[in-house]
């Protein structure tokens, strides 16, 4: 066992995110003393989250800015997509942004808690039509870890028996939340014309578990949770890891490598403390590397030595490569009939309660799509709680100007997609030799390019958004515009995921299907960035549950001894 | 992201930049494409707000020979960018703190923005005037924060409001504020609708008073007046399940999919 401040340790886990949450979690249930290196600041949503202030508190009415670029209440420390002090830089036409923050539980605190487990497609996309890469694992075998992530995490959802909506085990799921008339609108449309609208499952407690209480239907979930109703660690896994006895979180440490010995094996890592502003070298028996796919992919290529001149766990080459994030493209619409209908509460969890999943896997496999991979709608509406936005459907002034925000208010529908991305070769990140952070480590280079496959795959996305919209009787604003103008930018829709991509071969994967990468068997992978592909769901969930499975296993490597 | 309001907001603006204007009316359509238009239209105004010239000298103390023309012309001000802090990127969330930079418009400014606030929102029946609850105080606020998206707004409603004087100098030979209502009328009747007859000397005019309703109308409606206004219902905690919506609300859905030949 090593020592630091007092505290005993096997294993050190770096980042509290949710790969980070559930490695601590998992690896301290089992026994294992952990040790965790968080590089932002301490955070506690049950008493820094803005529940119930609206946004007429905040200064400029709450609106975005570059210092908190989603609104000023996002739980978002220290970040965003610009973080002072610690720059990127982006390769020749290339566009990538980069969602950072600096707090207890990372991205975790703000997320959508969109939870969609991956199905049989998704893990085995590569031998379905010859794109990308098979995961090492298949669907049969992450079905019961999908639902112990499922049950401690709290998702309300349902089963709908779609293809691209692989059943829960029974009493897995909380229930569903009520749909409210838009979405009851939206249902009637897909109705029309064959395309399945679906509860959504989220990350939002109906039913309390442990000291999280169900959610009260009010107040978004990106500002974070106080009660624990929507999913975040610092209120459910760093929690419950803590009172273990186990886990001991050390903030303000930003790891800037990891240390290997003439043999490959890890021996530790060492870490700024951003207080003192001096390094700290620290010993562990196992590292776990849960940083965020592109901060752990940095940190590998960042770690030189004789034995690694490329960077630890990068023999292969691939440290960095495969980077994907989601598609994205947003369209809205008017639907008259929507207007000046019967007010009544529409907040709901303040999510979508319905959603609409991908319907074409069988299209595809005869051939009738020009695109590979699904997307899914995420689908926005309702009477919402006022922002400044609205201020964009006044016209005229005085009376005129009054009946024309009431008008619009809760008329206005959205389809967002979200859909698979392919890796590219142009689309990875390096490190960028002539820039370093305030740290003095050198920072990433990202390069960008979407691909036809993503360009095909918008394009059906909006005409299919627009005729949705019709089918409700509504407009959207203008004609869809062509898809490379639609497309969100590379890391806009912060599902970036790949960097150190999970194989079944030493050659051109960097992990194999335990995060256990290849060239260093006490070193391990357990974020993003072992997506061996990113499929339309958000990333989240399947972080969790890989990294519940792969902690699992290394918790009985090390009760055997092995390591 | 993923709130309602995030998709939806962010939705319309991504429409709003990328959607290319539909051709022609869709006979099909249940509302015309130019009624709908018509709902957008403060929307499209907005989009291109131009920045001033900083170069150019002020030119406030105009004289009336030098308004000749149709309309006067728009202001070349030397507007300078606040230099306050913003409030940084871990501030306090619970219960912030308010007025996080110091104000900056004149009060020639602010008399000059609660007319015009009043105008778009002025008393009805039942709710306040825009003025009554502190709107032009929260454009100030707005305009002087030290934020890109805010200080190009500044320069633009500066201007625009030093526009008004202009007019007023040129038409009825007074200050905007000195002007009788009627005359103040007359001038924003001039600016307040976008049509294809909008003489292009009023261009720029009518973008400025467009981005001025936008401002008001949006800081209007998230006080609590202007929410109870819309008829917004929540931002309270619910005991038990959400309950969906109400009959009312359900039977009004049911003649809509009848409407729409749709069911469910």
């Amino acid at each position: 066992m090593n020592e630091f401040q007092d505290f005993s340790y096997d294993v050190i886990v770096v980042g509290s995110g949710a790969g980070g949450g559930m490695a601590a979690y998992t690896l301290t249930k089992a026994g294992h003393r952990v040790l965790m290196l968080e590089a932002g600041r301490e955070y506690d949503p049950t008493t820094e989250t803005p529940m119930f202030e609206t946004v007429h508190q905040a200064p400029l009415r709450g609106v975005g800015t570059p210092d908190k670029d989603f609104g000023f209440y996002d739980a978002t420390v220290d970040g965003g997509w610009t973080v002072p002090g610690e720059p990127y830089t982006t390769g020749p036409n290339s566009e990538f942004l980069w969602w950072r923050a600096r707090m207890l539980g990372g991205r975790t605190n703000h997320w959508g808690r969109i939870s969609l487990r991956f199905s049989p497609y998704d893990f085995k996309g590569y031998s379905m039509d010859g794109l990308g890469y098979d995961w090492p694992v298949d669907y049969a075998e992450m079905a019961p870890w999908y639902d112990e992530t499922e049950k401690l995490v709290g998702i309300s959802g349902n089963n709908p028996g779609l293809d691209d909506v692989p059943d829960s085990a029974p009493g897995v799921l909380q229930p569903t939340f009520k749909p409210r008339i838009p979405e009851l609108l939206l249902k009637a449309a897909g109705n029309k014309l064959g395309i399945p609208v679906v509860p959504m499952r989220r990350a939002i407690l109906s039913r309390p578990i442990d000291d999280r209480q169900a959610c009260f239907n009010a107040t978004s979930c990106g500002r974070g949770c106080s009660i624990g109703a929507a999913f975040q660690t610092t209120t459910s896994l760093l929690p419950l890891a803590r009172a273990t006895g186990n886990l001991k979180i050390v903030t303000d440490a930003m790891v800037k490598t990891v240390e290997t010995d003439g043999n490959g094996r890890a021996t530790g890592v060492t870490f700024i403390d951003r207080t003192s502003r001096e390094d700290v070298t620290l010993k562990a028996r196992v590292v776990i590397l849960a940083a965020s796919a592109c901060e752990t992919a940095r940190l590998l290529l960042n770690s030189k030595s004789e034995r690694f001149p490329n960077g630890v766990a990068n023999s292969s080459g691939e440290v960095g490569r495969n980077l994907m994030d989601s598609t994205g493209a947003g369209i809205a619409g008017l639907v008259p009939g929507l207007s000046g209908r019967p007010r009544y509460n529409e907040d709901g969890n303040t999510g979508a309660h319905l959603y609409v999943p991908w319907w074409g896997h069988k299209q595809q496999l005869a051939g009738k799509l020009d695109f590979p991979r699904g997307y899914h709608f995420e689908y926005g509406s309702g009477f919402v709680s006022p922002r400044m936005q609205l201020g964009n459907f006044a016209r005229g002034y005085g009376k005129e100007l009054r009946d024309s925000v009431n008008k619009a208010y809760g008329a206005y529908v959205a389809l967002s997609i979200r859909g698979e991305m392919l890796p590219n070769a142009n689309c990875f990140m390096e490190i960028d030799d002539n820039t370093k952070d305030q740290w003095g480590i050198p920072v990433p280079k990202f390069h960008w390019k979407w691909s036809e496959h993503e360009l095909s795959q918008i394009k059906h996305g909006l005409a299919t958004a627009k005729k949705l919209i019709e089918t409700m009787g509504g407009y959207t604003l203008g004609d869809p515009p062509p898809a490379e103008r639609a497309i969100k930018k590379g890391g806009e829709i912060i599902h970036e995921v790949g960097t150190t991509r999970m194989g079944s071969s030493a050659k051109d994967s960097v992990t194999n299907h335990h995060g256990q990468c290849w060239d260093s068997n006490n070193l391990f992978v357990m974020d993003g960035g072992v997506f061996a592909s990113n499929p339309h769901k958000n990333c989240t969930l399947t972080i969790m549950t890989m990294t519940m499975r792969n902690a699992s296993w290394l918790a009985t490597e090390l009760n055997r001894g092995a390591l | 992201m993923s709130s309602n309001s995030d998709i939806i907001f962010s939705a319309i603006d991504d429409s709003l930049k990328n959607c290319v204007p539909a051709k022609q009316d869709n006979k099909t359509h249940r509302m015309s494409r130019r009624e709908t238009l018509k709902w957008l239209s403060a929307v499209s105004a907005t989009l291109t707000i131009p920045l001033t010239t900083p170069a150019l000298a002020a030119e406030r103390n105009i004289a009336k020979s030098d308004l000749v023309g149709s309309f006067a012309p728009w202001p070349k001000l030397d507007i300078k960018p606040v230099e306050a802090e913003g409030y940084g990127k871990d501030p306090k969330l619970v219960r912030p703190d308010t007025s996080p930079w110091p104000l900056t418009l004149t009060s020639e400014e602010k008399t000059k923005l609660t007319r015009l606030s009043d105008i778009l929102i002025p008393e009805s029946e039942n709710f306040p005037s825009a003025s009554a609850i502190g709107v032009p105080e929260m454009i100030d606020e707005w305009v002087s924060a030290p934020y890109p998206r805010q200080q190009r707004d500044r320069s633009f409603l500066i201007a625009g409001l030093e526009w008004l004087d202009y007019e007023a100098k040129r038409r009825f030979d007074d200050s905007f504020a000195n002007c009788s209502e009627n005359q103040q009328m007359e001038i924003v009747d001039d600016i307040a609708y976008s049509s294809e007859g909008t003489p292009p000397d009023l261009d720029t005019p009518t973008r400025f008073f467009a981005a001025l309703r936008q401002l008001v109308a949006g800081i209007y409606y998230c006080t609590p007046e202007g929410t109870n206004d819309l008829g917004y219902i929540g931002n309270v905690p619910i005991v038990g399940d959400y309950p969906g919506p109400t009959t009312e609300a359900l039977d009004h859905l049911d003649k809509l999919l009848n409407e729409l030949g749709l069911t469910l």
